[in-house]
């Protein structure tokens, strides 16, 4: 008869591979995270806007369908376009839906994360990050982890996902089904071929708020053990840096951006700036604004005074930063748990 | 002093020492300096107008967006949204609604040093800005402006802090996440729909506040007209409705909050709504 | 006073789906009352409902003649301790009692005058000026029944007093609070363990599953034990031999044999305790321990959940 040992049996299973065991601590996360209603109400919040981009999608694609320019014209599609890009872009774009498209689609997708998404994110984070690591440093947990095959860097990965993916839940998501309802709108395959470049486009920025909004959120949550203060400090880093921005703006630089720098002060400035060197806007709107003062009066509202690269470098430069803090936290569990 | 002053006093005591102890007022200290430093620089550093009397446009918008659009609602904000919650999380709260004191007097008590502590750091901040932005010109502090633009801002800031204070405490009576529907509320309604004319800009705060911030304006700047086209704001209504408006909105809140607070329980694992 | 100090008729709470207290029809008279019951049994529901910090979902509580929940001059009466290892971390002993003391309505001085004197009483006097930040798990507690001593109540509701404290801690805290009902006052104290309530006082009430599983006297919950199989383990050489012997013993209902233990249930724990030494020499065997499995409150609340 066979005698089954007792005692403590040690796991002979298959492993997961070292390079993944971040996963385990970015699912628990995840699911810890996402029993919050209130999130999922903000969530779901959050992807109203698309309802609003997809209207004008659904424009455009209509338009592109017309045999002539002149049943275009006619048509009260032209004019819902006509108010949003004015009309020498949108009487292009009936002349020559091909050649306009990345135009439309890049401008339609980047004012979608400029004008709503970018606060959403600012909500989501503050929502999901707080407790991330100030929970585990209070309650301990820190150290049943790292009592584990889990090293530091396995850790502040994994927390590092759990922002991303929700983070990624209002910006990557949403952008990608936008762009898959405008190729659904759309008459022809071709409309594809055209605007591929979206996607990678929507990843890198969506990226960038990923990292650039969780990493700092990872450090403030392993600095202060207050969640309500946190979440107060992270909303009001991105009002107070971004009113003291236009304030400058106003102030230092009235009537010009040349040379202003004062969107390198504020957080959501900073975004904007990245995602409008990724998706090229002046390159594919310029022409059009050329003819179109009123589109080149919004163009230049929207370009940022200061070159986006100076925001790459400062996004970097406060990631590095951020995960050094944290980093440096979570080597010191007991002394910050004992706090 | 009759005994449920004294006792509301202690619990005013006790929430007071609450909020200053711990790294929340050197957060708050910090902010209200920076944005008077930011009054220093733009000061200092702003090319010089054409009119000498656009320095006064200038301070009027610093105040207005620096103070009563965003610290004016983020001070109240932290101070009130976590009234109850704090203690009930921190599970201090047990102490205090097991006394002989009604609950509602309770959270009255720690409401008004709440709002007396944010009235009071809006008006420092103002105060620190003031000086800033005169040392910035090079010159020392005088009472020049002061009455003019600096105490109506006072008085705007102070009316905002009822209303918000009062409006954040109901919510975060009713949800752990005051704070963020706070911030949700502050940017959506205070900040954008308090931009938009005509009916909209009426149904916000925000309105009702700028009306009182700007009531003396034009008694110390060569031109109204310039000042409310500067800062948009063409409909504002006379500062004594304005303040009783706001009034009127933080009591009804107020007694909201004393309704909840005597029908809530905040005890045990389940019963206190969940996030 | 005549008559009950906590009064229940019908009491339930429910939280959601979830029932704290179910049905509850009690009485606790004057002196001290242990409240008795497993983890998660409702006696912290129990006790919030007596101290007014929750309404009831069904039926009514009475506490010293009057409903506690929403009723100021009801809980000027009670003093609550709770369970909670919570302060205001940044005050002395002395500050925080104060100020609990001016809560319940007392004038600063005489809040000041009457937190010294209870937190002299609970044996904190020496540490009551530095910060309760750093007093020992034992100092917190008492720091917290002084503060529910300050208004002078004629009952106190003590959550888990002496959980946390250390043997000795538990001891001079027993006696506290048996001095505290000596000179008057109604304590009614929750705990999970049996001989720390005993150790208490005799006048019990077994709560579990939200539900009184039994109150009365200490006594009467030990003949309640002894009408239920004993189960007594005996670890001895010659095992097998000793259990022949003891299973022809009357009350004896059952055995179990292992190498070197036997496992026994007895309807009639004093006969077999008075027996066994004789079987022991009977058989030649040596003892090595001789234990009840079932001098414990879970056997009992199995028992009684199942009656």
């Amino acid at each position: 008869m066979p005698v089954v040992a007792s005692g403590y049996r040690r796991w002979e299973g298959v492993r997961r591979g070292r390079a993944w065991r971040w996963l385990v601590l970015a699912r628990a996360g995840v699911r810890l995270t996402g029993r919050s209603r209130w999130l999922f109400r903000f969530i779901l919040m959050a992807w109203l806007p698309l309802l609003y981009y997809g209207v004008a999608f659904f424009v455009v694609g209509q338009l592109t369908e017309q045999r002539t320019i002149d049943a275009a014209r006619g048509m009260w599609q032209f004019d819902v376009l006509r108010g949003m890009f004015g009309t020498p872009l949108a009487e292009r774009f009936i002349e020559d839906p091909a050649g306009h498209r990345p135009a439309i689609w890049s401008a339609l997708i980047y004012m979608f994360l400029h004008y709503t998404q970018i606060f959403c994110v600012m909500i989501v984070v503050a929502l999901v990050g707080p407790r991330l690591v100030s929970e585990d440093l209070r309650s301990r947990a820190l150290t049943l982890y790292l009592a584990r095959p889990i090293t530091r860097l396995d850790y502040i990965v994994g927390k590092l996902a759990v922002v991303c993916f929700w983070v990624g839940t209002v910006t990557l998501l949403p952008a990608l089904a936008l762009y898959a309802l405008s190729i659904a709108f759309s008459p022809s395959v071709e409309a594809l071929t055209h605007t591929i470049a979206v996607v990678p486009r929507v990843t890198l920025v969506s990226l960038a708020l990923m990292v650039g909004t969780g990493a700092p959120m990872l450090a403030l949550s392993a600095v202060f053990p207050n969640p309500r203060l946190l979440a107060f400090l992270w909303a009001g880093a991105w009002l107070m840096s971004s009113v003291a921005s236009r304030v400058l703006g106003l102030a230092l630089f009235p009537g010009t951006r040349e040379g202003d720098w004062t969107g390198l002060v504020s957080v959501s400035a900073n975004f904007d700036a990245i995602a409008f060197r990724v998706f090229d806007i002046d390159g594919l709107l310029r022409p059009a604004a050329e003819v179109s003062p009123r589109l080149l009066r919004t163009l230049e509202r929207f370009t940022p005074g200061h070159d986006p690269l100076w925001s790459v470098a400062l996004l970097l430069a406060v990631a590095a930063l951020s995960l050094a803090v944290v980093a440096v936290r979570v080597g010191r569990p007991g002394e910050a748990s004992a706090r | 002093m009759s005994g449920q002053a004294g006792a509301m006093l202690a619990v005013a005591e006790l929430e007071l020492r609450r909020m200053l102890g711990g790294p929340r007022p050197w957060v708050l200290g910090a902010l209200a300096l920076g944005v008077a430093a930011l009054g220093f620089v733009v000061r200092r550093f702003a090319p010089a107008p054409d009119d000498p009397a656009a320095w006064g446009f200038l301070y009027v918008l610093l105040l207005m967006f620096l103070f009563l659009q965003t610290l004016g609602i983020l001070v109240p904000l932290l101070h009130t949204s976590g009234l109850v919650r704090d203690d009930l999380e921190e599970g201090t709260l047990v102490y205090l609604f097991t006394r002989p004191l009604p609950k509602p007097l309770v959270f009255l008590a720690k409401l008004l040093a709440a709002g007396g502590l944010s009235a009071a750091i809006l008006a420092a901040g103002m105060l620190a800005f003031h000086v800033a932005f005169a040392l910035g010109a090079g010159a020392s502090p005088s009472g020049a402006g002061v009455t003019t633009h600096l105490l109506p801002f006072v008085a705007a800031g102070a009316l905002g802090v009822a209303g918000y204070g009062a409006l954040f405490a109901f919510v975060g009576l009713l949800t752990r996440r005051g704070l963020v529907l706070g911030i949700v509320y502050g940017f959506v309604s205070e900040l954008v729909l308090a931009n938009i004319p005509a009916v909209v800009r009426q149904l916000t705060l925000m309105h009702y506040l700028r009306s009182v911030a700007l009531s003396r304006v034009a008694d110390g700047l060569s031109s109204e007209e310039e000042v409310r086209e500067l800062l948009g704001v063409l409909d504002l209504v006379p500062a004594g409705q304005a303040a009783l408006t706001v009034l009127v909105v933080a009591g009804v809140a107020v007694l909201a909050s004393l309704v909840a607070v005597s029908r809530i329980e905040f005890a045990g694992e389940q019963q206190v709504e969940g996030d | 006073m005549s008559g009950p100090v906590i009064e229940a008729r019908g009491l339930s709470k429910w939280y959601g789906a979830v029932i704290g207290l179910n049905d509850v029809t009690c009485e606790v008279g004057p002196g001290i009352t242990g409240l008795l019951g497993p983890n998660g049994a409702g006696k912290s529901t129990f006790l919030r409902l007596v101290s007014g910090q929750l309404r009831p979902s069904a039926g009514e509580v009475r506490v010293l003649g009057a409903t506690p929940w929403n009723a100021p001059e009801a809980l000027g009466r009670i003093g609550f301790c709770p369970d909670e290892d919570a302060f205001w971390d940044g005050l002395s002993g002395l500050e925080f009692v104060t100020a609990l003391g001016r809560v319940s309505g007392l004038p600063r001085a005489r809040a000041r005058e009457r937190a010294a004197e209870v937190l002299e009483q609970v044996g904190m006097k020496e540490h009551m000026g530095r910060r309760i930040r750093g007093y020992s798990k034992g100092m917190r507690q008492r720091t917290k029944l002084a503060q529910a001593l300050v208004h002078d109540p004629a009952l106190l509701v003590l959550d888990e007093p002496l959980t946390g404290a250390d043997p000795v801690g538990r001891r001079e805290l027993r006696a506290l609070i048996q001095r505290l009902a000596a000179a008057g006052k109604h304590v009614i104290v929750s705990s999970h363990v049996l001989h720390e309530v005993e150790a208490l006082t005799s006048t019990v009430l077994l709560i579990a599953r939200g539900r009184v599983l039994a109150a009365g006297q200490v006594q009467e919950l030990r003949a309640l034990l002894d009408e239920h199989p004993h189960r007594i383990a005996i670890r001895c050489d010659r095992a097998r031999e000793l259990a022949r012997t003891v299973v022809a013993m009357p009350h004896v209902v059952g055995v179990d044999v292992e190498a070197s233990a036997v496992h026994l249930r007895t309807t009639d724990p004093a006969a077999f305790y008075a027996a066994i030494p004789g079987a022991l020499l009977e058989v030649g065997a040596t003892l090595e321990e001789l234990a009840s499995e079932d001098d414990d409150l879970s056997a009992l609340f199995q028992y009684l959940v199942r009656r």
